[in-house]
């Protein structure tokens, strides 16, 4: 197999040659595929995002300028084209509803406020609890999914999903704190009823 | 100056606590050995975590086949494509 940050490798695709744009199809389709349907799509929707992300990447590949692992490019057009079927906002936003509610759960001294934390392991418990999860997590935005996925599923490194996603270090930080803070919220609040 | 975290610093930073300076996780582990509350919401958002992680591996299970067929279509519309320039 190839290197595919190799000068020469980077070459090959751009110029369009057959057998690299096959070992490369190759080797990553799977990779957006499930990460299609780890977002939430459907199969269907999952092969067709999987395939427009690939025919705009050798659209625009003459303009790739090898900073960052192809795959990295790869996947931040695969973001961007579910971020468009979902309509939904890949952007970083200065705030998130979660940060007011957590706000709330603390003294002016910072300590945890009477009665708090809670935890989610009772709402887990029963059998609803993997359903309540997925309740929960199709809630969540976009980009903090994104960002679940990639820093834990994918096991991508912090710099690769800053460039994929097209955020800073801290803005991760806070959309991982946002994502599962939220997750959280949402688990214990659905355990109660 | 040196500052010891809040439980509020905690409950952000055992989100990311897989990446947390040297003396912000000197810092953490500090908290959480004297805070039960802190120990309480670091594994809940554990729990969570793990459980996140459970639904998207479960929902990323696909079949093979499918990938390659998929694959397949994607490499003629390619070829079409080029044969079309």
């Amino acid at each position: 197999m190839n290197n595919f940050s190799s000068p020469k490798f980077i070459e090959s695709i751009k110029r369009g040659e057959a057998s690299a744009r096959e070992d490369l199809v190759r080797s990553y389709t799977s990779h957006l595929f499930k990460a299609a349907l780890g977002m939430g799509l459907s199969e269907e929707q999952a092969n067709d995002v999987s395939h427009s992300t690939w025919l705009t990447f050798f659209d625009v590949v003459a303009k790739f300028e090898g900073r960052s692992h192809i795959r990295t490019f790869l996947f931040g057009i695969f973001y961007n084209k579910v971020n468009e079927l979902r309509r939904s906002n890949l952007k970083y936003l200065k705030t998130d509803p979660i940060e007011d509610i957590m706000e709330s759960r603390f003294a002016d001294d910072g300590h945890w406020s009477e009665g708090w934390p809670t935890s989610p392991e009772k709402a887990l418990e029963n059998v609803q609890g993997l359903s309540i999860i997925e309740e929960c997590m199709d809630k969540l935005p976009t980009v903090q999914k994104a960002v679940f996925q990639l820093k834990v599923v994918e096991e991508e490194k912090n710099e690769d999903i800053c460039n994929i996603l097209n955020i800073s270090s801290t803005n991760l930080r806070q959309l991982l704190y946002r994502s599962k803070t939220r997750l959280k919220e949402c688990v214990e609040r659905k355990g109660e009823r | 100056m040196f500052k010891m975290f809040s439980c509020k610093d905690i409950s952000k930073a055992t989100c990311h606590s897989d990446d947390l300076g040297l003396f912000e996780r000197i810092n953490y582990k500090v908290h959480l050995l004297i805070c039960g509350n802190c120990r309480k919401y670091a594994h809940g958002i554990e729990v969570i975590g793990e459980k996140f992680t459970e639904v998207l591996k479960k929902r990323r299970k696909v079949s093979p086949e499918k990938v390659t067929q998929l694959e397949n279509r994607i490499l003629d519309s390619i070829k079409k494509n080029n044969g079309n320039e």
